[in-house]
């Protein structure tokens, strides 16, 4: 029975089949129950939209692959092996090796059988008053046909046979009723069976053991008064009413409690999302109203408008930031107060260029996109209003020689505005980047990378401290390490003996006595093979290359089950070099094709499965480029890039220095309020571009690499964009620029440059690392990464670390 | 001036009380009050600072007046804003109560918003916080409603005069399904259905009562 195909949309069945049986009712509710207490613990905040662990079924129905713009479930490995007999649509779309049967891993104290339920067919007609009942009396939503019978196959494969008795159903139609409003904002009403109920339903699926945990930290019940009294129907063992007066408790619990969750139950693993940039969810910003609005779905073809708008969001984004820098703001009241000195505060007023037409000869403070003239030449600065030739000859860039200044990127320019319609200029410096915690404060309630997790979790928001703390515990014990390595050249063999030989101290280490963590993510960048992928060394090549890297890893059972590798091609990996040969492509890229990778993801599956107790995890990713890595709440982007020797090719050059510098002085606010630390490395790994004090940018005796790696974090950072050059430079699809956007500052940069040395760079709160190339270039059996342990309090930055293989 | 733009703020929140539909929140006046109360912080601390604590006004006078102008206007401020705000929530909540015009607004505003996103100001009422707590309250609200569910609380409190009454679609929908069946709503098509099963949809626009 338990394998009678799905029933089809909107046919009708007749009876509903009663034969099926939940097997083990009272092991169920137990271990809801269970679970319902774990969540007490760990649930602060009813902040974001709290939601309901959908009631427990056997994981078998569990491992359904999330909504389009979710990563993979935690738990679940993300080779997408989790197929369902069940599904019509899953099915013919994934692989399907074998459902999985695994227990709920990580999680020691759930009963070892899980109960099973069987699917029944529910016919529309017996399921339409109760839903009825929820979606329009309750939630006034109106439900189409469709949509009616989408949920009854759902509650038939949840709920099982009893699925009007037990009451499962109604919670779990109310569940749907409340993310169907939630996803869809007050104005859809009415509920029909397209795609966003199909997300809606796949987004409940996979609450299974692995998404429950994920929400035990940061979500607390919603308001539950059904849950009192409202079953009408009788609840077995009346775990509400205990769930929801210790929900009342539990707040307090939390904040009173210096403790905070236990760390045995949390899988830190649980907790990486990859988000593909492709997927990431987009927003697009209404400048007006100055807040992120949900966009539509991006589209690789879209129509004019959209090239305009990258420039329109970037511009407004900036200067909405440039405005919220108190630097910006006009006093609030005229300074009449001989008290204070607040009378002699002088603030910058930045002056749409349409506003300079007849006022020459007047000081000015513009800002704008940096371009060049399509006629001329010359260069220009655009804003929404117009746009204006620029004369740099007497322009000082601020600070001096501390970022680079590229057409296509946004400026500040201080300057005159002529009678001959030039605007002369005398400063021109970057827009002050704002650090993440400040962007919270204005849009914390933003879920930038689609993962439940607003950005106010990661910068004090209420909600979030359950997570954070539980981050900053792990970060103690070490776990949650990051590596990064580039320029992974999977065909060589040195290579391997490299990657052989990290891998050997990793296992050990996690073997040894101490039981060092192996990392638990480790970012390989691009180009996997070491002379790009094109005419010359096709498909077989590469594909052994990556093959050789599966057998590598296979022989470290540890980092199989336990780190989750993230693949992120450069430009010399397919398909996009098929055709670009190597030249920069298109941002963002797609992943790795999965042809190539058949063998890799068998290794980590075969690994996972015949080795369940390790609580899961291992897998390997094929990011896109850029992508982004969710931990908890930390954001981490991955960027695989030649940044550095594009601005040198590309930026504009001011005229040398004439001996004097304190000409410019602090004239343009460009250049104020930053400090960039570059990160002690004290412990005495050796490094080869590191400085050790700390030091205000481009002081002397600063060595040219670290300089230029600050020159390049912080124009990038400023820019809050990872591809501020002309379209004709750097290509980019305009429809998914939002995976390009760098605000809020994400928490790390992992900025792969291979035309950068190595370098660990802490700006406005955001660590950038670059590990330069894996195996070092002019030295013998060298090998170099970066290593970041997430979250930690000392040397959050990173370090490079050198080895010999 | 000290507390004109908290001013503006009640003129707002005094306006929003005799208007049908919620207003456009005022950000910028919000922010302008808020810094207007940081910047008067700012020079209180000043004052007081050359006094490390043992300031006594009847030595300064002077001094002392200015220190309660200050406060004075913060606590002004302060009163304008929560004044403001709570006009605005006990607004959205009654539209829940109401039914769909939180909904039904930012719907009707989205047809008049351009492709430009010009109109965007007036297209969303609501800040973000206001959203989310139109939302929790509209869950809060379902999950009381849900103990009773035969009775429809936020439903009109005229009693029909008949159980079955003359619709026409408005706008087409599909086959929707209501408490006994699924009817078909095609635009100008005319149906007698149960009161009861098409009350929303009369709310939400997409069918018009024939009398």
């Amino acid at each position: 029975m338990a394998d009678s195909p799905p029933i089809p949309p909107s046919s009708p069945t007749t009876r509903e089949r009663l034969g099926e049986m939940t097997i083990d009712d009272g092991n169920r509710s137990r271990q809801q129950r269970e679970e319902d207490e774990e969540e007490d613990l760990y649930s602060s905040h009813p902040l974001p939209p709290p939601r309901k662990p959908a009631p427990k079924t056997a994981p078998i129905f569990a491992n359904w692959k999330r909504k389009q713009l979710s990563p993979p479930p935690p738990s679940s490995s993300a080779v997408d092996l989790s197929s369902d007999p069940f599904h019509p649509l899953n099915s013919s779309q994934f692989p399907a090796p074998r459902p999985r049967e695994a227990p709920p891993r990580g999680q020691p104290t759930r009963p070892a059988a899980p109960p099973r339920i069987l699917a029944v067919d529910i016919p529309p007609s017996s399921l339409r008053p109760l839903a009825f009942r929820i979606f329009t009396k309750k939630h006034n939503l109106t439900l189409k046909s469709e949509a009616l019978a989408l949920l009854c196959s759902f509650i038939g494969r949840k709920c099982g046979a009893d699925w009007k008795t037990s009451g499962s159903a109604e919670k779990l139609l109310e569940e749907v009723a409340r993310t169907w409003k939630r996803n869809e904002g007050a104005s859809a009403i009415l509920v029909d069976g397209n795609e966003a109920l199909k997300a809606v339903i796949r987004d409940l699926e996979v609450e299974g053991p692995g998404a429950n945990k994920s929400s035990l930290l940061t979500r607390g019940e919603s308001f539950d008064f059904a849950g009192a009294g409202g079953m009408s129907t009788a609840s077995p063992g009346g775990d509400n009413e205990e769930g929801s007066s210790q929900q009342l408790q539990s707040s307090q619990m939390v904040i009173s409690s210096k403790t905070g969750p236990n760390l045995e139950d949390i899988n830190p693993r649980d907790y990486i999302h990859v988000v593909d940039a492709f997927t990431q969810p987009k927003y697009k910003y209404n400048h007006s109203r100055k807040q992120f609005e949900r966009a539509q779905k991006p589209s690789l073809l879209p129509d004019a408008t959209s090239k305009a708008q990258v420039f329109l969001t970037r511009y407004y984004l900036i200067h909405h930031r440039l405005l919220r820098n108190p630097s910006f703001q006009p006093p609030t009241f005229a300074p009449s107060n001989s008290l204070t000195s607040r009378g002699t505060k002088t603030y910058f007023k930045i002056t749409p260029i349409a506003h300079l037409l007849g006022r020459s000869g007047k000081p000015f403070f513009i800002f704008g996109l940096l371009s060049t003239s399509p006629d001329t030449g010359q260069l220009m600065l655009e804003d929404p209003t117009g746009s204006i030739q620029l004369d740099i000859t007497h322009a000082r860039p601020i600070p001096e020689d501390g970022v680079w200044f590229c057409p296509g990127s946004f400026v500040v320019v201080d300057g005159t505005f002529e009678a001959d319609g030039r605007f002369t200029a005398y400063t021109i410096g970057q827009p002050p980047s704002e650090r993440r915690e400040t962007s919270s404060e204005v849009f914390g309630h933003m879920d930038f990378l689609g993962i439940n997790m607003p950005l106010e979790f990661s910068a004090g928001g209420g909600g979030g401290r359950g997570l954070r703390l539980a981050e900053k515990r792990l970060a103690n014990e070490g776990k949650g390490k990051v590596v990064v390595l580039s320029e992974v050249h999977l065909d060589l063999p040195k290579t391997h003996e490299a990657l052989t030989k990290l891998f050997e101290k990793w296992e050990n280490e996690a073997a040894g006595e101490d039981e060092v963590e192996v990392p638990a993510v480790v970012v390989m960048c691009g180009c996997f093979v070491s002379d790009g992928f094109g005419v010359g060394n096709g498909s077989l090549g590469y594909k052994e290359a990556l093959d050789t890297f599966a057998v590598t890893v296979s022989a470290f059972n540890t980092l199989l089950t336990k780190t989750a590798f993230v693949l992120v091609p450069s430009d010399g990996d397919p398909w996009g070099a098929s055709f670009t040969g190597g030249a920069s492509g298109i941002l963002p890229r797609k992943s790795v094709p999965d042809v190539f990778s058949g063998k890799l993801k068998r290794v980590f599956t075969v690994a996972n499965s015949t080795n369940k107790k390790d609580g899961g995890g291992g897998r390997v990713v094929l990011g896109s480029n850029p992508c982004r890595v969710g931990y908890f709440t930390r954001e981490i982007v991955v960027f695989r890039d030649d940044m550095g020797a594009r601005f040198a090719r590309n930026a504009v050059r001011f005229k040398a220095l004439g001996g004097d510098d304190g000409e410019s002085g602090d004239k343009g606010k460009g250049g104020q309020g930053h400090e960039m630390d570059v990160d002690g490395l004290a412990n005495g790994v050796p490094t080869t571009q590191q400085e050790e004090e700390e030091t205000t940018p481009a002081q002397n005796g600063v060595s040219d690499s670290v300089k230029m790696a600050r020159k390049l974090v912080k124009t990038i950072l400023d820019q809050s964009y990872l591809s501020p050059y002309p379209v004709n430079i750097r290509p980019v699809l305009w429809d998914y620029t939002h995976s390009l956007t760098l605000f809020p500052l994400p928490n790390y940069l992992i900025l792969a440059d291979s035309s950068t040395p190595p370098f660990t760079v802490t700006y406005e709160g955001c660590h950038v690392v670059n590990p330069g190339a894996f195996l070092v270039a002019d030295e013998r059996r060298k090998g170099r990464f970066v290593e970041f342990v997430v979250g930690a309090q000392a040397g959050a930055g990173g370090k490079v670390v050198d080895f010999v293989y | 001036m000290y507390g004109e733009s908290g001013y503006k703020l009640v003129v707002h929140a005094k306006r929003t009380q005799a208007l049908n539909q919620l207003p456009p929140y005022q950000t910028d006046i919000v922010h302008a009050v808020t810094r207007e109360v940081r910047d008067l912080h700012g020079d209180i601390d000043e004052i007081t600072k050359s006094y490390d604590g043992d300031f006594n006004p009847s030595e300064d006078p002077a001094r002392a007046c200015a220190l309660l102008v200050h406060h004075l206007c913060i606590r002004r401020n302060k009163r304008c804003l929560l004044a403001y705000h709570r006009v605005r929530a006990e607004k959205i909540e009654q539209m829940c109560w109401n039914g769909m015009d939180v909904a039904e607004q930012a719907q009707a505003a989205r047809v008049t918003e351009g492709d430009d996103g010009v109109a965007g100001a007036s297209a969303h009422a609501l800040s973000p916080e206001e959203d989310e707590y139109a939302r929790q309250y509209g869950d809060m609200l379902a999950a009381y409603k849900g103990q009773w569910t035969d009775i429809d609380l936020t439903g009109s409190l005229q009693p029909p005069k008949d159980l079955f009454i003359d619709v026409r679609v408005l706008k087409d929908a599909g086959e929707i399904q209501t408490e006994y069946g699924a009817i078909t709503l095609s635009k100008n098509s005319q149906f007698f259905v149960r009161q009861g099963d098409v009350e929303r949809l009369i709310k939400q626009g997409f069918l018009q009562k024939l009398s």
